[in-house]
């Protein structure tokens, strides 16, 4: 995605504390990001209080593209630290380079002189890991902490702390505070719930699949080449399809991919037998490909969604039941 | 903000109007059950600070953001917010509606008990209590007060009898209530200010019931028929969720601690012997297998249904279900739910009706020895047991032998009780079993998930 804001930045940087909330709507859509009311203060808080921002929603509703917006807006670093399963602190926070240490061993060795420990543990065998990097940042960078409710229970209690301080002590080198707080952004899809420590020390936004109207304006800012019409289709299409039992709902990201397929295939209006053929953009499941298959069989679910398809309304997911399969 | 009103701009007076209002609301929240903490109140009236106070969304944004941190408060913080930042004169309205629709309660309340009265004397009853009496119709509540007169009036009656015609009264209403499905289930306590007492009310009514209602609070037997679909989506919602969560490939955390020497060595034989490459141990993942044996007499049918759905959404995190259902005998149901199709709930229930067991009384006893005999084999040390019952049942101390025999014969048994907790202590069944096996409360769905993510997520991490 082009980064119209990113010449603005540098000289707001000083003063990402004084952002307000205007200055923040205009950067966010100069960089292609729709965001609405909910969005904007969350954001705002987080910056002026100098909070951790914890963003929850389903996946592909734009949760990971706030930190990069707030990167480019900014025009500082991105620092990511991807949560997994078994993340430790020297994946995250910095580890000393075994096999540099054993290669200067070596090569000291074979010199004939004796290594000096100090020599062995000083910055350069150094490796720095996302938080120590953020903390030893030279400028107020974004740190963002994606999917944090993959990461153990024991790791989250650790990261609560580094983030509560900003501080680190690396035994061999000392504490390490941090210059500047950075902005951080941690996001979850909800699969384990968090402690309620970490909830308690950030500001909370959740971000909810968009009504038609603002899915219309991101496919309109995003997919530009997409005629009215088209974009209108799509969004409405996408809302009914959002409210069927399926495994797994369409994304925003989903959206924009069938635009642009749909455009690839130089469609100017959407129907029940273009839906049904391209419902591999949609969804990425096969039964539930086969579900919407099965829905657009009757040749007027299109229509029906456009008919019902009132810009503004927020869609409730859930409503509709899946038909029953055979 | 530049343009907004800035607290400042009021003067000390309307900054500590700010806070107090601040301070009132987020009790307002706490009796709806959200956890808001001092500190979180601080940060909301920071926020509060830094927000045009003129502009209703940009206040509602910033103390959602600060106060609420979990997504499913948000339908009783956004209720809450609307009733409670409302314009005065609505407020009052409201209260005084409130206040009066009390007054009017107490009076009926205190009519109903004038009624209910042994040789003139009023019963002791609970507000609760007389609620459910006005509540009859006219035929019971006549046959109610004609027990009362009739006994006043019988001979040699004294106002000793008093005390055994309360406990008589008091049974049948309780039981009345029950059957009538009024528990009012609702967690909140009055906060003993009507104003906030309004807005608490005001939010549960609106909220409770509604589309935003959290079903899985809700007790399993009240999930009305109509919104069985949605609790059937939300139920396989959990279990996918959990699912994913349960199969998600284990990896050691302290790896640090385990380095695996034979792997090490064998892979640095290139480098000459230094150990360049260090190899660590990894954990194994073990997959249980369940062993599932509901109860399905009467009144557990609907419980079962749900549970069963449940179960059978984790089949991706488990080596295997297998399934029985019992009453008086025991049935194996595992092959009628064929593998790949996804079962719903009401098919479920379908398959439960058909059952030859289904809804009659419980033997718990004489089933567990059918499945000793016939079914043996399934027992073995990767196995969870998990029994769903209301532990009510004939055989009991053959059934506490049984579990006794089989405690050792399995991994583990995880007892799902659908009574609540606080009715534990006056059925002796319960302690009987709990001593066998993991017993825990679980009547709602959120109960179901908690269980099942605690119980089976444990095993999931042997090495």
């Amino acid at each position: 995605m082009a980064a119209p804001a990113r010449a603005r930045g540098a000289s707001f940087l000083e003063d990402a504390k004084n952002a307000t909330t205007e200055w923040l709507r205009k950067a966010f859509e100069l960089d292609g990001y729709v965001a609405g009311q909910e969005i904007l203060i969350a954001v705002y808080l987080a910056l002026r209080l100098e909070k951790p921002i914890l963003i929850e929603g389903a996946p592909g509703v734009g949760k990971t593209e706030i930190a990069k917006v707030l990167a480019r807006i900014f025009g500082t670093d991105l620092i990511r630290l991807q949560c997994y399963e078994g993340l430790d602190e020297s994946k995250a926070l910095y580890e000393w380079d075994y096999q540099k240490q054993l290669l200067h061993i070596q090569l000291l060795r074979e010199a004939g002189c004796i290594p000096e420990e100090s020599e062995l543990f000083s910055e350069d065998y150094l490796l720095e890991r996302p938080l120590l990097k953020a903390i030893r940042a030279e400028r107020r960078p974004v740190l963002l902490i994606d999917e944090v409710d993959k990461c153990d229970p024991e790791f989250e209690a650790f990261l609560f702390e580094v983030l509560s301080d900003f501080t680190v002590s690396v035994p061999e080198l000392g504490t390490i505070r941090a210059r500047q707080i950075p902005i951080v952004v941690l996001t979850s899809n909800n699969e384990r719930e968090l402690s309620d420590g970490l909830r308690r020390r950030c500001v909370y936004l959740f971000i909810e699949y968009p009504s038609v109207e603002k899915e219309l304006r991101i496919v309109r800012s995003r997919v530009p080449e997409a005629s009215d019409k088209l974009a209108r289709d799509v969004a409405c299409v996408v809302a009914r399809v959002r409210t069927m039992d399926l495994r797994k709902q369409p994304s925003i990201a989903e959206t924009l991919d069938w635009t642009r397929a749909l455009l690839a295939l130089g469609v100017e209006k959407v129907n029940d037998q273009l839906l049904a053929e391209t419902a591999t953009m949609l969804l990425k499941n096969r039964d539930d490909v086969l579900a919407l298959r099965e829905a657009a069989a009757g040749g007027r679910w299109v229509t029906e969604a456009l008919e019902a398809c009132e810009p503004g309304r927020p869609h409730q997911a859930g409503k509709t039941r899946r038909p029953p399969r055979p | 903000m530049s343009a907004g009103r800035s607290v400042d701009d009021g003067g000390p007076d309307l900054a500590l109007q700010l806070q107090e209002n601040l301070v009132r609301f987020v009790h307002v929240l706490r009796h709806l059950g959200v956890p808001v903490n001092p500190a979180e109140t601080v940060d909301g009236l920071a926020a509060l600070e830094l927000v045009d106070l003129g502009s209703r969304g940009e206040v509602r944004a910033a103390l959602r953001a600060t106060l609420v941190k979990t997504e499913g408060h948000a339908p009783l913080f956004d209720k809450a917010f609307d009733l409670f930042f409302a314009r005065p004169e609505e407020r009052q309205a409201r209260t005084a509606e409130r206040l009066q629709a009390r007054d009017a309660r107490r009076a009926r309340l205190e009519a109903a008990n004038a009624e209910l009265a042994f040789q003139g004397e009023p019963l002791e009853l609970t507000p609760e209590q007389i609620e459910t009496y006005t509540r009859l119709g006219e035929v019971q509540q006549e046959r109610l007060r004609d027990f009362l007169s009739e006994t006043s009036a019988g001979y040699g009656v004294d106002g000793k009898l008093q005390a055994l015609v309360e406990s008589i009264v008091r049974g049948y209403l309780d039981r009345l209530r029950r059957e009538m499905g009024v528990e009012a289930n609702r967690p909140h306590a009055r906060t003993g200010d009507d104003d906030l007492d309004t807005v608490v009310e005001g939010t549960v009514d609106a909220v409770v019931g509604s589309e935003a209602d959290p079903m899985i609070h809700r007790d399993m037997k009240d999930i009305a028929e109509a919104d069985l679909p949605r609790a059937t989506i939300l139920i396989r919602r959990l279990a996918r969720r959990l699912a994913t969560r349960l199969s998600r490939r284990y990896r050691e955390t302290h790896k640090r601690s385990r380095p695996n020497m034979r792997r090490t060595i064998r892979s640095n034989i290139r480098h000459g012997g230094v150990l360049f490459d260090l190899r660590y141990r990894e954990r194994k993942i073990t997959r249980p297998k369940l062993l599932l044996i509901c109860d399905v007499s009467g009144s557990m049918a609907r419980y079962t249904a749900f549970i069963l759905e449940f179960i059978f959404g984790l089949r991706a995190a488990v080596s295997g279900v297998e399934a029985f259902v019992f009453s008086e005998q025991l049935e194996r149901i595992t092959g009628l739910v064929a593998p790949g199709v996804a079962a719903r709930a009401q098919d479920l229930a379908k398959l439960v009706d058909k059952s030859k067991v289904w809804g009659r009384g419980t033997d718990l006893g004489a089933s567990l020895e059918t499945l000793f005999e016939k079914h043996e084999n399934l027992l073995s040390r990767d196995t969870v047991a998990i029994i769903v019952s209301d532990t009510k049942t004939l055989g009991a101390d053959q059934a506490d032998d049984l579990l006794r025999k089989m405690k050792p014969r399995v991994k583990e048994i995880l007892w799902l009780n659908t009574l609540p907790r606080e009715d534990w202590p006056s059925h002796r069944t319960v302690g009987l079993f709990a001593r066998h096996s993991d017993m825990r409360e679980c009547y709602t769905l959120a109960h179901l998930e908690q269980v099942i993510r605690v119980g089976v997520g444990r095993h999931m991490r042997a090495t």
